[in-house]
Parts: C-alpha cells; structure tokens; sequence
C-alpha cells in the first residue's frame, strides 16, 4: 500500500490498529530528523543511538494513545526531548562539548578565535558538517535545544516554547542568540 | 546607524546555513538501530491485531452491556408476573371470552356490564365454547376434523377480538367483561344483571408494573382508570420507578397516558433527574420531549 500520500496523523493511527507498515513509513519520513536533533543534541553517536531507539520504541508502544489535538511531529519531539533530558540526567551527562572530544573543540576554537583564519580551519575541518555540529555544540544547551526543535521539527516557536516549557518570548530569545551565533561560527567557513 | 543587518535576516541566514550544511552530513542510525526499531514496531503490531482479533473473539462471546439489563428486567417481569399475574388476566381472557360468545347460540349483549367479571365464572368459558363446537358437530355427525374446524372457527372468532395496540387492549378488556358478562348470563339462564362499578387502579400494581417493565399489566392498569401519578411513601410515582428500573417501554407508555413527567418524589427527585444519574439517555430524550424538568 502506497502510504506517501498518508498524514502522520492518519499513519500513527493506522499503525494504532495494528498496520505495521504505517509505522515504517512514518519512520522513514523522520527517522533523520529526530537523529539530527538527538546527535546534534548529546554529541554522542552511541547515545544517539540508544536514545533513538528508545524514542521510537516509546512511540510504537504509546501510539494507542496518541490524540490528534497536537501535531504528530509535535508529539514525536516531545518524546524525543523527554527521553533525551531522562537520559541526561540519569547519566549525568552534559548536552554539548563533552561528548565531542579535544580535537573538534579545537577546530571549534580556532574558529571563533580568529576570524581570519577561518576559512583554512574550515579546509583544515574539509566538513561541512563536522564543523556544523561543533559550532551547534557552542551554543549553550537551552539555545541548542530550540534551534534543533525549530529546524528539525519544524516547529513553531509557540509549540517550541510548548515542548520545553518556557515561555514564548524566552524560546524567541534563545532562538535569536542561538541563529546568531550560528550564522558567525558557519560564516566562517562559507 | 547600526552597520549590522537586521536580526531577522540574519537569522534566515543561519537557517540556510545550517540546512546546507546538513546536506553534507552522512550521519545516520545504524542499520541495527533501524531494524531494531522496526521489529519492535513490527512486534507489537502484530500484537494489537492478536489483541483485537481476541477482543473480538470475545465481545462476540460476551453478552453485550445492554444484555445484563435485559435478562434483570425480565426476570424481574416474570417474577412479578408470577406475584400479580392473577389481578391482570383481563388482556388475555378476551380470546377465551370471543370464543364463548361465538359458540353460544345468543348471547345477550351487555351494555352496561362490569370491566371485569368475578373470577369464578372465568374457567368454565372456554370449555362451554368448546364444548357447544363439539356438540354442534356431533349433531351433524361430523367427524373429528369437522370437530376441529370448528373450534378453528371458534377460535379464529376469538382472534379478531384479541386486543394489538394500546386503544384496542382497553376495548378487548371491556369486551371481554361484556361477553363475560354475557356468558355467565347465559350459562345461569338468568336476565341481565345491573352493572357494576368498573375496577379501580391499583396504584401498587400499576407502580409494581411500570418498574418491572411488564407492558401488558401496565396497560391493563391504565385501562381500568385511576390516578396515573400516585405516589408509593416515598412519593414516587410509577413513571419514577419506571425511570428508576431503567424501563424505557413502560416510560414510553406512561407518559403516552399523560403521567406527569416531572413529579418529583419526596426527595424532589425528578424523574429526568433519576434518568440522567443513571445515564438512561433513551428515557432522557423521552422525558425532555414532553418537557420534563
């Protein structure tokens, strides 16, 4: 059955009854999405991982009781944020550089220390996307957080602010700083 | 001036960044993860449909929730049928009585007779209805199948009379009573006797009725008159208990009598309130339509 054309809504119902194709389906629409925001998030493929199957695992188990008065993406998120903030805790773990290591703070650090030596860190890194997540792992946790709900989620501030539990205006603070602080530490290697 | 552009812009900017660079980035769950993930989705599917398939299984086994309520209700009817069955022979008896003014030669009619005869000349109708069939048709020398027919035609007679709707059920009663009447007049050979008084209601067994749901003594009792919304001590009349008991039909025919729909008992217990406590929504919307408070 053809179900690219399903909502989210109607495939995690579908799987509620027993459909196990709507869940891989379902799985496949956002299984990179909540890996970004949870690698992005932890610095840690291992972790990652874990929490990856926790998250779907959780949402294979509570789709039964899945309501479509929030969004599915909405709810997966909130999953997603909730196992991540446990397994953090229960860890004592921390949300950025930690888990990264010496050598990607140092490209970091080269980075924002100087300017103009940017562009040759960022040959020297020949990854856009390691450099991408060593400047997400500078930005301090709650902004970190908000950015990746936001552009992996695709997500409203309103439901951000929703999901994490601070107010609106709070989430739209840590957004500008986070968009902020992003746009210099990528610059420096576009 | 500020030289920097506008935050909005800039923010747009670090969005756009941040998806290209995503682009470039191969990171992805391993295939253990994936396949985890979905045998475990895949497992509990396949769980849910067992589930559901049992469920069915069994609703399909179980009696449904209306189910209990039905049994308890007719028990109830046919327990108090057995206790006051013999006050509420009058709906069936009409057949038997039909039979017996069909049978007889003449039978005198009786205008004014009682609405229900005394019990004692009951059993010997149908015997004398039969029993006038079998000479009728040994008189013609007739044989048993001529005998049967007859108390066919007897019988088929008494058919016609037998009371289908609520206005018919009042006429077969008082039918009934006449040819019952009539009947014992003919048997006695005697004149027509002066009319008595009708029956009165019991309020007892029209209140013993509507909670039992039994239909057939509750319409009865409405035929014989009487005051439809007399109340028991606790003031509870018989469309409360009707209510109470959950007897939507006995509901549907009280308030089709007139009973008031909102006396209260004497707790001020309406019965829409009863109805609504029980969650009775047939009996609600029955209520609220002849504008119970």
């Amino acid at each position: 059955m053809n179900d690219a054309g399903l909502s989210d809504e109607t495939l995690i119902a579908r799987y509620a009854r027993g459909d196990a194709g709507s869940f891989t389906a379902l799985y496949r629409r956002h299984e990179l999405r909540i890996w970004r925001y949870l690698e992005r998030n932890v610095g840690s493929r291992a972790t990652a991982e874990e929490l990856m199957q926790e998250v779907w695992f959780a949402v294979a188990r509570d789709a039964e009781r899945y309501r479509p008065s929030a969004r599915f993406t909405t709810w997966l998120f909130t999953i997603a944020r909730n196992r991540m903030v446990d397994a953090v805790r229960a860890r004592r773990a921390h949300l950025s550089l930690d888990a990264l290591g010496h050598e990607a703070e140092t490209v970091v650090e080269r980075l924002t220390a100087d300017p103009g030596a940017s562009p040759l860190a960022a040959a020297e890194a020949r990854d856009q996307a390691v450099v991408l997540r060593q400047a997400l792992a500078r930005l301090p946790p709650e902004q970190r957080d908000a950015f990746l709900l936001q552009l992996e989620g695709d997500l409203s501030v309103e439901e951000v602010a929703a999901i994490t539990g601070v107010s609106f205006e709070t989430v739209k603070s840590r957004l500008r700083y986070a968009r902020t602080r992003l746009r210099d530490l990528l610059s420096a290697y576009a | 001036m500020s030289t920097l552009p506008p935050p909005f812009d800039r923010s747009e900017d670090a969005d756009e960044r941040y998806r290209r660079a995503s682009e470039h980035d191969p990171s992805r769950p391993s295939e253990a993860t994936r396949r985890a993930v979905l045998d475990h989705a895949a497992r509990l599917a396949a769980e849910r449909t067992r589930r559901a398939a049992r469920r069915r299984r069994l609703m399909a086994l179980l009696v449904p929730r209306w189910r209990p309520a039905i049994v308890g209700t007719l028990a109830i009817a046919v327990l108090a049928g057995v206790v006051i069955a013999p006050q509420f022979l009058a709906p069936t008896a009409p057949s038997e009585s039909q039979r017996a003014s069909e049978a007889l030669p003449a039978p005198a009619p009786a205008v004014n007779a009682p609405a229900t005869a005394p019990p004692a000349a009951r059993p010997a109708r149908p015997s004398v209805a039969r029993e006038r069939a079998r000479v009728a048709a040994s008189a013609d020398h007739n044989d048993a199948l001529t005998t049967r027919q007859l108390e066919q035609q007897a019988d088929a007679g008494a058919a016609r009379a037998v009371p289908l709707e609520e206005p018919v059920v009042v006429a077969g009663a008082r039918s009934f009573a006449q040819a019952t009447a009539a009947t014992s007049r003919g048997a006695a050979g005697a004149a027509p006797v002066p009319a008595s008084p009708p029956a009165q209601v019991d309020p007892d067994a029209l209140r013993q009725a509507a909670a039992a749901g039994d239909l057939t003594a509750l319409r009865a009792q409405l035929a014989s008159g009487g005051d439809i919304d007399a109340r028991d001590a606790q003031g509870r009349t018989a469309l409360m208990l009707a209510t109470v008991g959950g007897q939507a039909d006995a509901v549907a025919v009280l308030l089709a009598h007139g009973a008031d729909p909102s006396a209260a008992d004497a707790h001020g217990t309406t019965p829409l309130r009863a109805a609504v406590a029980a969650d009775e929504r047939a009996i609600i919307s029955m209520l609220r339509r002849y504008g119970a408070r």
